[in-house]
């Protein structure tokens, strides 16, 4: 009688609190549809790691299943790189390659990761902690993960649910700080599309190749986070391997989402996700968003100070990693200030380039940190 | 009084600069990223440019 009530005996008042974590996160994806491929996951996988002596996380010392696929997957970085793949094999980076100058705005606006990474530091947290907690602002996921499982292991948690609860809310949390940064007028700046020009399959294949190449040689750091996301798109673009590129996009991306989400509740236990530093964490992990909106934005506005052709600046927005999220919430924003102005070419080009710009920030970060 | 006052307010500035030393590397390092990674890409821009020069886009190719 006493070992089937061990559980129940056994349960602490943090264990509870983390069963309703769990349950919330839950709430999120079913109810709000936030995020759900991996609240869900995550949010069930928070509750079986908080179970008194559960054996998903280890018993007498074996691990369970939740601590050996933690170990195998996120501990390795397998995971979040295979996500990369994935990614890559779903972006079309055409609209980009039509108009390289949106690469930009994927630089300006990870401007919230080092002014994060800067605030993490005043409010003492460690240097490889701030990074990890800054890194949030890169709105994606994967490059979050690898950071904080390199440098703050211990804060992954958190990190984790943060970065994608914020990626689920950029229609909530972006608009508010455009209109806060811009007149109405600049909101209706239209753009012209006699920008984008044609270009061939051949540098559509020989772009990944080109940028794995560089940004490797450059930033030896980032090699596999660019190298996996461009060895994805190599796959779409080579035309040859359809049934590889359509597995990577489908089969592949199903089942690590799959595995990456239950395996990060092994690190949400309660004596390690209960802390002052989540509540931290969590609040940090909005203020990454916001900087990075206006970083963007604002570097829209500076470079209409020389431009003949202006720029809407709510483009600069979109070079937030979070795609196509952020994609769609200027292009909507747009139509809701001029229905005339179809800004999606250029709000889905600048938001490629933010995917780009969110994993070379990474991949500076864990240069310069370490 | 005074004396007492000093001691906290010593205590506290040297409590502070210990706990903030992660914020002046932090400072250095975000600082150099920034320009890194538009340096990086602006790379990538550059050689955008060039490969569409190269191999620009013909009616077969267009996409």
């Amino acid at each position: 009688m006493d070992q089937l009530l061990q559980g129940i005996l056994s349960l602490t008042p943090g264990q509870g609190i983390m069963f309703a974590i769990g349950g919330l996160l839950i709430w999120l994806a079913i109810s709000k549809e936030y995020e759900p491929t991996l609240l869900l996951p995550i949010g069930l996988s928070a509750i079986l790691a908080n179970i008194p002596h559960s054996a998903a996380i280890g018993v007498d010392g074996e691990p369970g299943i939740l601590t050996t696929l933690f170990d195998a997957g996120i501990r390795t970085e397998v995971f979040p790189l295979l996500i990369f793949v994935a990614i890559g094999a779903m972006i079309d980076f055409g609209p980009l390659l039509q108009n390289p100058k949106m690469l930009l705005f994927g630089a300006a606006a990870q401007f919230g990761i080092f002014f994060t990474m800067c605030l993490a530091a005043a409010l003492h947290f460690t240097l490889k902690e701030a990074a990890s907690i800054g890194i949030i602002g890169a709105a994606d996921g994967p490059t979050s993960i690898v950071v904080a499982n390199r440098f703050a292991p211990h804060l992954l948690g958190p990190i984790t649910v943060a970065a994608y609860s914020y990626m689920s809310l950029v229609p909530i949390i972006q608009p508010p700080v455009i209109r806060l940064l811009t007149t109405k007028a600049e909101r209706r700046i239209r753009m012209d599309s006699s920008q984008f020009r044609p270009v061939s399959q051949r540098t559509k294949i020989i772009f990944p190749i080109a940028v794995s190449l560089v940004a490797g040689l450059l930033v030896p750091s980032a090699a596999a986070l660019i190298g996996m996301l461009m060895f994805g798109n190599l796959l779409r673009e080579s035309g040859v391997v359809d049934r590889l590129s359509i597995g990577a996009q489908n089969e592949l991306a199903n089942i690590v989402t799959l595995l990456l989400g239950i395996s990060i509740g092994a690190v949400m236990t309660a004596d390690e996700f209960l802390d002052r530093r989540t509540l931290l964490i969590l609040g940090m992990g909005i203020i990454a968003f916001v900087f990075d909106t206006a970083g963007g934005v604002l570097f829209a506005k500076f470079l209409n100070l020389f431009l003949k052709h202006k720029i809407n600046p709510m483009i600069g927005a979109c070079g937030i990693s979070a795609f196509p999220m952020s994609g769609r919430v200027i292009y909507k924003m747009g139509l809701a200030e001029d229905p005339q102005n179809h800004l999606l070419m250029q709000a889905i080009s600048c938001n490629v380039g933010g995917q780009l710009g969110s994993v070379v920030a990474g991949g500076l970060i864990l240069a310069l940190v370490s | 009084m005074h004396e007492n006052l000093l001691t906290i307010a010593q205590q506290t500035v040297a409590a502070g600069s210990n706990a903030d030393s992660a914020l002046p590397e932090a400072l250095r390092i975000s600082g150099v990223a920034l320009v890194a990674i538009f340096i990086v890409m602006g790379l990538f821009g550059a050689m955008i440019a060039l490969l569409s020069h190269v191999f620009p886009e013909t009616v077969d190719e267009s996409v």
